[in-house]
This record gives structure tokens, sequence and C-alpha cells, in this order.
């Protein structure tokens, strides 16, 4: 590469569109009269991280596209503590495979957001490397699990200097839900790709169709279908049960949309068939704007005050 | 000067009762210190054994006062939405309400022979033509029927888009009228009507006969949309009792009756919205004319 | 399923209005819902899920204001006043009903809605039976997971005490009193006012409103009572297993 700078692949954008802010329903007064608090224990952590990029397919087939977002909910931003949310992503070195993850950091644990970066990068890159070797439907997640849980541990120990920290006391501290999908980058023959999922906790995927009678469809079960009362128990890394959830295999079709998100969205999306799956759905029947984006994701809702995360993956057409 | 919410019952001048009930009675009020001037008001005294939420009613006046000049006067054409609460002794004790316009009420023989009048209920939809006969009240044809229950579902979607619980809803507190052309329809007993997460102002059981089954302890939205399907289907049936959306078939068509049965359905999540109504009846009472 | 318009938590106040409660100690116990509106309007995290609800109790039970938004524009705080003996079963009784009504009535309207927490403060023993409080508050609070039999929507029970309160029974009302969501008591010490008991009393209330409703917003445990060691002075706390106060 001597004297040359390799670029990107580029294109006419329409100009960034205004961004304004998102309410959905009864806005509640938290979303107006919160004045966010910085985290003094950790200066250096941004309350909001975004990004939007295509990975292109190969020469005649189509990508994706990926819009991510975590925002620091309005509850962290009024008392002053750390998003404990993460998202994750990266394409293998063979260029075929995307790897997502969420991860949401347990409120109890001061150090959860470590717990949430570890999984996500950590777990995206364990998974990549097992890539090479396997089919996604082939992964061993107790491995995947298992390890991201040993750095988790392993870190917690050394950052917050306790050698001696049992597995149950560094979960005290920082543990986070796990939630890893794999995307082929290339359609197969028939047009669509399969989507292998893996969730530990309540950080949920799903896949949307805006143009379809049901527009939601979760990957696993809906949170609290049922209960008397609302109750919030989740499993964490790095406390792995166990057995673990049978990963899900689905399929994402070329006018479908894969969505991962934390409960912090959620938690308000419910089943999907209320008036947050109807305006996310408007909002994601394309890819919209990074900004407009996380602006969607920190949409105002009464008393959902929790971090918000969301990676979206669209395909992106075929060129013709 | 800004209205005040509750005014003391007790500056009322009081004219002939209009009516009595078990919750309690209704009295015309021919004029009064702190009343809302403009309109013809009547005051509702609840009984003492009735379980009154000061808060609640409260809520709802000053929840229609909050609304836009023009959102206001919606919900004042189709609902006797109260007006302010009544203080007795400094205590919630009735509340202040529009009284009925005129092209609600209709000339009847009563049953002792003699003219008189009575509000228009959406039961006289209902009842037979023998009874209205009987009674001198006129025997509405198919399409304007449907007029008049497009008329009430467009009423319950306003209502239900603002927010508001009907919850008591039955044949008996909604009345019509096809006085002057275009029909008509208003609510009554919005005294016991409540905003979505919040508390009635007095507790309402259904109705003998409207009850949901899916919620048989408590009412919501969902539980007003099977109503407005129950009403449909009685109407068109002429049935009082009828829970079967077959006995509309004839009327409703092909087309409708699965908008019907959906609306009656056991699973609240696939009843559609009042609004879904509109379109529907509009269009049939238009074909049958 | 649907989606959830917001995420709730109930709290009701349950105050013993008998007779020997007249004079400071009602007035201090009608300074507690004001104290608590206060300190919502300084938490819109807070406020934007709290619902509260009072109830006073004597010969009879009465809702002296239903379950609410107390942030609600136009809101009339009651004021209670003394009238009676001292029946905790109707008291028992008025809450059972009215716990069912309002989950169900928020559950119906699409909201999520999390166990109710009753504090309930008392001067004096019960005038009525026995039997009668004691069945009335099993109705009120037992619910077996496996069978499904009882009151699902049974609500966490924090027993305030003061003045001739017995100590013994209260203790009998903390609910849950074992497990990893066991609940306390507080008692006024020895040689305390019961005004200045009830005050310190709202405090602790208040405090507990802030951290649960914290604590639960954020997937916490659920109810957070503060902590033994940190109570203003002239009340103390108690399991449903101490015997120090004997």
């Amino acid at each position: 590469m001597s004297g040359t700078v390799s670029g990107g692949r580029h294109a006419l954008r329409d100009p960034r569109p205004e961004v304004e802010p998102v309410a959905i329903g009864d806005p509640g007064r938290a979303a107006r009269a919160v004045i966010p608090q910085p985290d003094r224990r950790f200066p250096f952590r941004p309350a909001i991280v975004l990004d939007g990029v295509r990975i292109e397919g190969s020469s005649d087939a189509g990508g994706l596209e990926v819009r991510a977002a975590s925002r620091r909910g309005l509850s962290h931003q009024y008392y002053g503590t750390t998003r404990q949310d993460e998202f994750g992503f990266l394409v293998t070195q063979d260029r075929r495979w995307l790897v997502v993850s969420v991860a949401d950091g347990v409120s109890a644990g001061e150090y959860s957001h470590r717990a949430a970066e570890i999984v996500t990068r950590e777990g995206c890159t364990r998974i990549a490397g097992l890539l090479t070797g396997v089919a996604p439907a082939a992964l061993d997640w107790n491995a995947v699990l298992g390890e991201v849980s040993a750095v988790v541990v392993g870190q917690v120990r050394a950052e917050l200097d306790l050698p001696g920290a049992d597995l149950r006391q560094v979960a005290d501290r920082a543990a986070a839900t796990a939630l890893f999908a794999v995307v082929a980058v290339d359609p197969d023959d028939g047009g669509g790709r399969t989507v292998h999922v893996m969730s530990l906790g309540d950080t949920s995927a799903w896949l949307l169709h805006s143009e379809r009678e049901t527009r939601w469809t979760p990957l696993q079960a809906v949170k609290n279908a049922g209960a008397a009362v609302a109750s919030s128990a989740t499993a964490a890394v790095p406390l792995i049960p166990r057995e673990l959830p049978p990963p899900v295999a689905a399929r994402l079709d070329q006018d479908g949309v894969l969505v991962l998100m934390t409960d912090g969205v959620g938690d308000a999306l419910g089943g999907g068939t209320g008036e947050v799956g109807d305006h996310l759905a408007r909002a994601w029947q394309r890819p919209p704007d990074p900004l407009n984006f996380a602006a969607q994701v920190g949409f105002a809702r009464r008393s959902y005050d929790d971090d918000r995360t969301v990676v979206a993956v669209w395909p992106t057409p075929a060129p013709s | 000067m800004t209205q005040p919410l509750a005014i003391d019952g007790a500056g009322l001048r009081a004219g002939a009762e209009l009516g009595r009930g078990g919750q309690g009675r209704v009295v015309e009020v021919l004029g009064g210190a702190g009343r809302p001037a403009g309109e013809p008001l009547v005051a509702k005294w609840y009984l003492p054994s009735v379980d009154l939420d000061a808060a609640a009613l409260t809520r709802l006046v000053a929840w229609r006062r909050s609304l836009a000049d023009a959102d206001r006067s919606t919900v004042d054409d189709i609902a006797a939405w109260p007006r302010a609460v009544l203080l007795r002794h400094g205590r919630a004790a009735g509340v202040l309400l529009p009284r009925v316009p005129p092209r609600f009420s209709i000339p009847v023989r009563l049953p002792s022979g003699s003219a008189g009048q009575v509000l228009s209920e959406l039961q006289f939809l209902i009842a037979g033509p023998d009874l209205l006969t009987r009674r001198g009240i006129p025997d509405l044809d198919r399409p304007v029927r449907l007029r008049v229950l497009a008329r009430f579902a467009a009423a319950v979607a306003v209502l239900h888009n603002h927010g508001v619980v009907l919850g008591d809803l039955s044949v008996k507190n909604v009345l019509w009228s096809v006085a002057g052309g275009e029909p008509a329809v208003y609510l009554l007993d919005c005294d016991a009507l409540r905003l979505t997460g919040t508390n009635p102002a007095v507790r309402q059981p259904n109705s003998p006969g409207w009850d949901d089954p899916a919620f048989p302890g408590t009412q919501n939205q969902q539980s007003d949309r099977y109503k407005v399907a129950l009403t449909v289907l009685r109407v068109l049936a002429r049935d009082f009792h009828t829970r079967d959306p077959e006995r509309a078939r004839a009327a409703l068509g092909r087309e409708f009756l699965p908008l019907l049965r959906a609306g009656l359905s056991g699973r609240p999540d696939v009843r559609p919205a009042a609004s879904a109504w509109r379109e529907p009846l509009s269009t049939l009472s238009e074909e049958g004319m | 399923m649907g989606e959830e318009k917001a995420k709730l938590l109930p709290f009701y106040l349950v105050i013993d209005v008998s007779w020997s409660m007249d004079g400071p100690s009602i007035d201090a116990a009608n300074d507690i819902v004001p104290s608590l509106l206060e300190a919502l309007e300084q938490n819109p995290i807070l406020s934007d899920k709290v619902r509260f609800g009072l109830v006073d109790f004597s010969d009879d039970a009465r809702v002296q204001l239903p379950l609410c938004d107390l942030l609600e524009p136009n809101l009339f705080v009651p004021t209670l006043s003394t009238r009676g003996g001292t029946s905790y079963g109707v008291a028992f009784r008025l809450l059972r009903k009215q716990v069912e009504l309002d989950v169900m009535q928020l559950k119906a309207d699409n909201y999520s809605v999390h166990r109710p927490v009753v504090f309930f403060l008392s001067d004096g023993a019960p005038t009525d039976e026995e039997h009668d409080w004691r069945s009335a508050f099993a109705e009120l609070t037992q619910y077996d997971r496996q069978s499904k039999v009882g009151f699902p929507m049974y609500p966490n029970v924090i027993p305030f005490g003061v003045d001739n309160a017995d100590p013994v029974i209260l203790q009998s009302l903390i609910h849950p009193a074992t497990g990893n969501k066991q609940m306390r008591m507080f008692l006024m010490d020895k040689g305390n006012t019961p005004a200045e008991a009830i005050k310190a009393m709202a405090e602790i209330l208040i405090s507990s409103v802030l951290s649960s409703g914290m604590s639960m917003a954020n997937g916490g445990p659920g109810v957070v009572l503060p902590d033994p060691g940190q109570l203003p002075a002239g009340v103390s706390s108690f399991t449903a297993d101490d015997e120090d106060f004997l």
C-alpha cells in the first residue's frame, strides 16, 4: 500500500435530516424534567453511542445495513449513574458472517457496564473466531458463554483488586445479559438468510416486517406474559445456568429486519402489537440516518426510563 | 375569570326534580352563583350510600376544560360531560351536568294512555314494532338505524382517542335523534366514565346482559369495543339478548360480518376499534337506500 | 399480547383513626401525604410510576384517597379525623377489595403493575375479635404459588406501631415474614411521643418509597427499607423473628 490511501465506497446521500426528540404515547414527566447528571466514577464512558455501516456483500449479491444505538436511560441520567447497556458487532475475516451482540448490565452491580462491554466485544470476537471452523448452527454456545464469563471474572478481579472474589461476589459487582446473532452477509439461493440467535437473560431478538400483518415476531418468549404482577428476575453472565436456553434459528427475508434490543426498549414494545410497535415499525421500514435512529431508540414514554440499546440489520437489495 | 372546578351546591337555585335512580336524584338548575353560564344545566346529587371518588370527579371536570376548544365542542356535542363538582358542606356530593338537548327526547303515549316525553334511548332501536306502535315511537328503517349506529361508533371512537373508558356502555345510556336531518347520538351518565389508568368517580357495574365475558370484574377500552359490537348486533337483530353474530348476517352481509365476529371475540386484542365501524356502517346505510 | 402503557408501583398508607390518635398524632399523620407529595415533586423518575392510596380505619374503613398519581393537578388531599375504635379486620377487608379492584383495573388498562406495598400505622391493639382480623389478614396476604389458591396480588405489609400498639400483634402483620423479600416493622421507642414517632415514620415511609421505587425501576429485588442503623431517632425496626422489644 505504499503511498496510496485505500478508500471505501461512496455514494451521494440525502442531506442529514433534522433530529427531533421522539415521544410515543404519554411521554411522562421525567422526559422533560430530568437534567442529566454525569457519573463521576466513569467520566470517559459516553451516555450515547451510535453507529451506522453497510456491510458489502460479495460482488453480485446484496449486503447488510446496520444501525446501532445505545443510550443511557432517564433513570441513570437522573441518578448520575453510567449507561450499563452495550452493543457490538463485527464481520468475520472471510466476510461471510456478521456477528451482532447486545448486552444489558444488571443494575445492582456497580461495574455491570464492564460485564456488558466484555460480553459484546469478547463474545463477538470469539464467535467470529469459531466461525472460521464451524457453521453458525454448530456453534458451541456453552464454550462462548463460558469463556466470556471467565473474562468477566478475570477482569473484575483485576480491575477491582479482588483477587479472591468468587463467582457470586464477582456477579454481585458486574453481570450482564448476553444476546448474540449471526447473520450471513450474502443471501442464500432462496434470497434470504438464516439467522442464529442465542439469548441469555431478557435481552430480545425480533424479526420486523413493516409490510406484513404481524410486524414483530419475537425470537424468544415474551417477558411477564400471563403473570399476575410484574417480576424482573433475569439470567446473566457470569452466572450462566447449567442448561442454556436453546439457540433459535430463524429466516431473515429480503423484506425483513433483524432487531436486537435490551429490555429498555423490549419492555415498552411488549408483544409489538401496540403503538410502540407501530411507531418503530414505521420508523424502521428503511435504515434511517444513524442520528435519527438514536433518537428513535430514545423515544420518551412514561415510566420507561431504563437504558436503551438496539442493533437493527437490514438486508440491502442486490444491485440490479 | 377561571371557573372553579367545584362549586357549593347551596348557591344553586333548584328547579323541578327530573329523575331519581339508584345513585341519586337529578334536579333542574334554574340559576345560582358560580355555575358556568350559557347553557341549561342539571344537578345530580348522589345518595350518601354511593361511594364517590371526589378526585376522579374533579379529574373529569378538569379534563374537559383542558381540551382545545374544537375538541371540547366535539365532546360536548356527543356526551353529557360533567361541568363542575358540587359540594355539600364542603364535601363532594354531586355533579353539575348539561341538560340533555331537546332533540334527544321524543313524544310518546305513556302506558297510562296519556301523552308524555321520554329520552330517546338506543333501546328503542332494538324494541320490536309492536311495542313501538303501542308507545307511538317511530320505527326507523334499516338505513337510518345504520346511520345512527355509525354516529354511535364515531362518538365512542372520539372518546377512545382521548383515552376515555366508557365502562358501563348499554343501550339505556345512549340517546339518538334523527330530528333535523343527520342522525345524532348523545351519551348519558358521563360522571361514571373514566380516563385510562385512573379510577371512575362512581363504580358502575355492567348493565344486566351487557357484561363482557373477557373482563368479568373490570371495564376498559377493550370491553367498550365488545359493547359497541354488541350494540350493533342487537340493534340490527332487534333482539335484546342475543350475542350470536350470525343474527346480523343479513344486515351486515358477508363483507362486514367478520368485523362483528371480531368485535364479539373472547380475545380482546382482536376486537376492532370503535372507529373501525364508522365506514362499514355508513357504507351499508347508503347501499340500503 | 400487546404492550403496556407504563410500569406502576402502587403504595397504600393505612392509618388508624381511633379516638386515641386524636390531637398531635392525627396532625402528624395528616402531614405524611403532603411530605410524600413534596418528595415526589423532586423526583420525576418516581413520580411517573408511583401510585398512592390512603385508607383510614376505625370501626369502619374508608378509602380517603383512591389510588392515584399524587402529582395530578387539582388533587385534593383529604384531612383525616378520628372517629372510634380500632378494627383491624375492616381495614384488611377493605384493602383486599381495593387492591384487587385497583390492580385489575390498571392491568385491564394495559399497565404493568408491581406488587403493592402497604404501610399500616396503628397506635393501639385491635378492638375487634382476633379470629376475625386474623382471617381477614390471611385473605389479604396468603397465596400459594403452586395451587394458585389465595390472593395473587397480595401486598407487602410494613407495620408501623406507636403509643399503645401491641408489638407482638404488629409483628405478626409483617408480610412476607420470611424469605429473601422479608419485610420489617417499625416501632416507637419507649419515652418518645407518638407524634414525634409518626414524623419519624413519615421519613421512613418516604425514603422507602423513593428507594423501593428506584430499586424496582432498576430491576432490583423490590421493597427497600431503610437500614436499621440509619433510622431517625425515636423509632426502631424489627423483623418477624426479633424478640428484643419484649
